[in-house]
């Protein structure tokens, strides 16, 4: 079968699997019967034992993917390890709270006074960070649920040039921009709300979540991990730890011997060639360039901070307050027969018109500052990336990249000298395990 | 051939290869046969289930109708209990299957990798480029691609930006609205706004309390807020609770604004699209009058905004544009400025034009859709006065004036009903009706008091009860309290009479210019200047100054009121006066 053939299959399977629709409500009898209605209860909380042990068992994860990682190099262990974050982390505590969603409720905190984060969730989204700091980014590559179920789709993957890797993560930055906004003005944890695999952890009938977490699937057979490299937000706050870590995972155990069998072995392109000598002729121009583009820094923030502001009142579409109000204005001028939920419940509150305009006005007021902040945040990016592809870094060996590596331990086995620290004794061919 | 090669060769006689190929197929059956199934279910769900709950639904219909049969209510109740532990059932199928679903898909994934793992190659690296060249061109490619990436995310958020009307959330809002119509606010929610040019009815008249008296731009005394107006215009503000529409135009753009009248910020821009390059090439326009000196006017669904081209568009509040209508650009001497209102779902405009009576229209277009309700000729040429809905006895009527008539219009289906020879000149001040009266201004000529018919007859007859000559006004309309009527000229004469007999009681010099209407607050009389002061006079038989406010820019533009707030659109900003603690 070709490739495209097989990529229909995909999509066909993908198509049909995606009718699993949401429950849909039905109405109680209207007439007397045996039917009991069920009591409606509030499922008790989880217990704070639980929580710890979920704390425990991230810490401990952490902590024996950095020794699979770094010490005893093992691919299968860190397969085995990240199945077993899949099934916990995933399928078991139903994906909630997870590292990557925790960024939402950490800025929530630190923006909304009358919230109060929980330890549990301070520490999923500290201890990623903190073992990243030391040991790279090992979270992705063996704990994450999120990247453990894309992982394992990986068969097809395709090399991604550099060029479109850097500027579909800008995507990425966005994403991140959006994300810390919507919490900081309280309008909701877009991280959470559209985590794509969260259908699938708990087996809802979300149908376009579940939609969205099998076409990442589906893309992910031939693009490596998609939604690690070019969506999660989280990965990008790992990735900037990755570049300070203390220790970092070598293709190699010792010396690069420049046999280029590990070429090709990321499916993230997150191997890096020896560079060449740079021309000095070309010197000068890159001087300026660096010159011009430290100016065109500044000058991209202002165009984002701009542009963040005039889409401030479509993003504010999105808070709950802005939505109110204008389902009440709707009302109001008759165009809403029925009201929702949320406008009964507005009017038989007592709250006055005026306050609701007011906290209306209130919310754009946040959101055009923070469209500001968060447009200058993203022409910053932009900026600092086209400086960053403009400056020549040395390297003499094939080395794992310090921010993109994801630390699955795939490149390991193509090193010739990782058989032989292994066996101690060289093999006729790189091939895997 | 190499080993790897032979092995290829031999795949299909290894027995692992072959329980792995085996299992692959068993899976995919298995994941393929459970998406079936789910799908199925899932159709069930939706369609079977939806059918038998408009089966049930209709029983109960006929029960409801037939009277208390038992039997029938028997059946209901049987089929009903069916039903629902048929579809209870379903949705405990779809959630197993759902499970099951993911558990088949992780075999076959499990499957497809120990298939794969017969197939693996040996690296094989690309003989080696020239590393040099290919740094330089790798990061050449990176930084036009991030160059390009850049102005993609930029343009997009932009063209958002002047979409703000797009959201999926305000076109719920539009969908609503289209389904249930007619969409206007009452005529007493009208009066609680200040929905047109001058307010409700056009009268000029504030009945808001807590308006404020003092301001200061200088210390920002009172300003609750001020923002930039990106488009110059002359038009004002009108204002529908909580928001605040203007228009702004150049040679180039035609935008609709609205703020929020909390803070300020710019909800949503609303752009208008210009008349063909050949009609606008035609386009007399001052520099006095711009692009934009028509007030556009809201009906607390709607709002709509016409321009010196002839174009007009009308957006809900939430900056979904609804509709465009191009009506010609109107032939006017100094450029098209009368300003819109609007009655229930009627949108009126007056279009005057041309040199010679003949081409004159009064329009009412379906606000909702933008098609032509009515049109009547009116026998005028180019006027720059503006149209305005009064209650006249329970009847609502239109006004207009233009050179020489009066006339008023039925604003249910735009019929004549009286009109009278009293005006000349290029008018421009729109009249007002107050004490039984209609107050009508020939420029630099007379202030005329013309009584309307007591009766909507054929017959009836309006009449001219007096003509006061004085400093009249070319530009300003006036306003009344029913009791005295004020006039304010372009060099700044404020000229008081009396209703009754049109006799002069004052004619006081302001020392300033006027372009933008006074506005009658309470028993206080709110005079703009164009230089940004507000003079604020007692509204007596005898002139007392009791106050003046300045702003530091220039103003044509006649203010705009709410409840505690004055809103005043200067040449650059737009202002909102409010009382401070």
């Amino acid at each position: 079968m070709s490739r495209l053939g097989r990529a229909g299959v995909w999509m066909g399977l993908i198509l049909s699997a995606a009718a699993v629709q949401a429950a849909e409500r039905f109405p109680p009898p209207q007439f007397e019967t045996d039917y009991q209605m069920p009591t409606l209860t509030t499922p008790l909380p989880r217990a704070a034992v639980w929580e710890l042990a979920d704390v425990a068992v991230l810490a401990a994860a952490l902590g024996l993917a950095s020794w699979l990682t770094l010490r005893k190099r093992s691919r299968r262990g860190i397969a085995v390890l990240s199945v077993f974050s899949l099934l916990y982390f995933g399928f078991w505590r139903k994906g909630c709270i997870c590292s990557v969603g925790s960024l939402g409720n950490v800025v929530l905190s630190l923006f909304d006074s009358s919230y109060v984060l929980p330890l549990t969730v301070a520490a999923f989204f500290l201890l990623p960070i903190l073992f990243t700091l030391f040991f790279g980014r090992v979270f992705c590559g063996s704990v994450c649920p999120l990247g453990a179920i894309q992982d394992w789709v990986v068969f097809r993957p395709l090399a991604v040039p550099a060029w479109l890797e850097t500027t579909l993560r800008l995507g990425a930055w966005l994403y991140l921009a959006a994300a810390v906004l919507f919490a900081a003005v309280g309008a909701g944890l877009l991280i959470c709300r559209y985590d794509p695999f969260i259908a699938f952890f708990r087996l809802g009938f979300n149908t376009p979540l579940w939609l969205l977490g099998l076409l990442f699937l589906a893309v992910g057979v031939f693009i490596a991990r998609p939604y690690c490299r070019f969506v999660c937000p989280y990965g990008l706050l790992l990735r900037q730890a990755g570049r300070l870590a203390f220790w970092q995972v070598r293709i190699t155990p010792d010396e690069c011997i420049q046999c280029r069998l590990c070429e090709d072995a990321c499916p993230f392109g997150a191997i890096q060639p020896p560079t060449a000598p740079w021309p000095e002729s070309m010197r000068p121009v890159e001087r300026r360039r660096l010159v011009f583009l430290f100016g065109l820094l500044f000058v991209l923030m202002g165009l984002g901070g701009w542009l963040g502001y005039r889409v401030h009142t479509g993003l504010a579409a999105g808070h709950p307050t802005v939505e109110l109000a204008r389902q009440v204005r709707l009302r109001q001028a008759g165009l809403m027969t029925e009201p929702t939920d949320t406008v009964r419940a507005f009017e038989v509150s007592g709250r006055t018109l005026r306050s609701l305009w007011a906290q209306e006005a209130d919310v754009f007021q946040r959101f055009a500052w923070g469209g500001l902040w968060a447009g200058a945040f993203v022409g910053f990016v932009a900026g600092i990336k086209l400086i960053q592809i403009s400056i020549h870094f040395k390297r003499t060996d094939y080395e794992a990249d310090r921010a993109g590596c994801l630390a699955c331990g795939r490149c390991f086995a193509f090193c010739p000298r990782h058989r032989i620290w292994e066996t101690g004794k060289p093999t006729d061919s790189g091939e895997t395990s | 051939m190499n080993n790897h090669d032979e092995s290829k060769y031999l795949l299909p006689q290894n027995p692992q290869y072959q329980a792995a190929v085996s299992s692959l197929i068993v899976s995919a059956v298995f994941w393929a046969v459970t998406a079936l199934l789910l799908v199925i279910q899932f159709y069930h769900l939706k369609v079977t289930d939806e059918r038998r709950s408009r089966k049930l639904e209709a029983l109960r219909h006929v029960y409801q109708a037939g009277g208390a049969d038992e039997s029938l209510a028997e059946e209901i109740r049987q089929l009903d209990v069916r039903y629902r532990r048929d579809h209870l059932a379903r949705l405990q199928f779809l959630y197993r299957g759902s499970g099951l679903f993911v558990l088949f898909g992780a075999v076959f994934v499990g499957t497809v990798l120990w298939v794969r793992s017969f197939h693996q190659k040996p690296p094989h690296p690309e003989p080696l480029e020239d590393r040099t060249a290919a740094q330089i061109q790798a990061a050449r490619r990176a930084r036009w691609a991030v160059s390009a990436g850049t102005a993609v995310l930029a343009s997009a958020a932009l063209f958002w930006s002047f979409q703000g009307s797009q959201t999926p959330q305000e076109s719920a809002g539009a969908e609503e609205s289209s389904e249930s119509r007619p969409a206007f606010a009452s005529w007493e929610q009208m009066n609680q706004n200040w929905p047109v040019f001058r307010g409700p009815q056009g009268a000029g008249i504030c009945r808001f309390d807590n308006i404020p008296t003092e301001w200061d731009g200088a210390s920002g005394k009172n300003i609750r807020w001020k923002v930039p107006v990106e488009l110059p215009g002359h038009n004002s503000p009108v204002v529908w609770e909580n928001r605040i529409f203007l228009t702004g135009a150049d040679a180039k753009r035609q935008e609709v604004y609205c703020f929020n009248a909390e803070d300020g910020t710019l909800l949503w821009t609303g752009q208008v699209p210009l008349a063909p390059a050949d009609q606008r090439e035609e386009m007399t326009i001052m520099e006095d009058t711009g692009y934009a000196a028509s007030t556009a006017a809201v009906n607390g669904v709607f709002v709509a905004a016409i321009f010196a081209d002839g174009q007009v568009a009308c957006f809900d509040l939430n900056g979904r544009r609804q509709w465009v209508r191009s009506l010609g650009v109107p032939a006017s001497a100094y450029g098209y400025a009368s300003s819109l209102t609007v009655f229930e779902n009627r949108l009126i405009i007056q279009l005057d034009q041309d040199y010679e009576p003949g081409r004159s229209k009064l329009i009412a277009l379906d606000i909702t859709t933008g098609q032509t309700l009515w049109e009547r000729e009116r026998p005028v040429p180019n006027s720059w006065t503006s149209p305005t809905v009064v209650d006249w006895n329970g009847q609502m009527q239109i006004l207009t004036s233009g050179s020489p008539w009066l006339i008023a219009y039925d604003a249910a289906d735009g019929r004549e009903l009286w009109r009278l020879d009293c005006l000349g000149g290029d008018v421009a001040p729109t009249q007002i009706a107050a004490a039984g009266r209609i107050f009508a201004v020939y420029p630099y000529t007379y202030l005329a008091a013309v009584r309307p018919p007591q009766a909507a007859s054929e017959q009836a007859q309006a009449e001219l009860l007096w003509k006061a000559e004085g400093s009249i006004p070319d530009i300003c309309s006036p306003v009344s309290d029913g009791r005295l009527v004020w006039t304010v000229d372009s060099e700044g004469v404020l000229e008081c009479f009396d209703v009754q007999d049109g006799s002069r009681l004052y004619s006081q010099d302001l020392q300033a210019m006027f372009q933008a209407s006074p506005v009658l607050v309470g028993d206080t009389l709110y005079l703009l200047s164009t230089k940004g002061r507000m003079i604020l006079v007692r509204a007596a038989r005898t002139f007392e100054q009791i106050g003046q406010n300045e702003l530091p820019e220039s103003f044509t533009a006649s203010p705009a009121f709410a409840p505690g707030r004055i809103y005043l659109r200067g040449s650059r900003h737009l202002y909102c006066i409010e009382n401070r603690q």
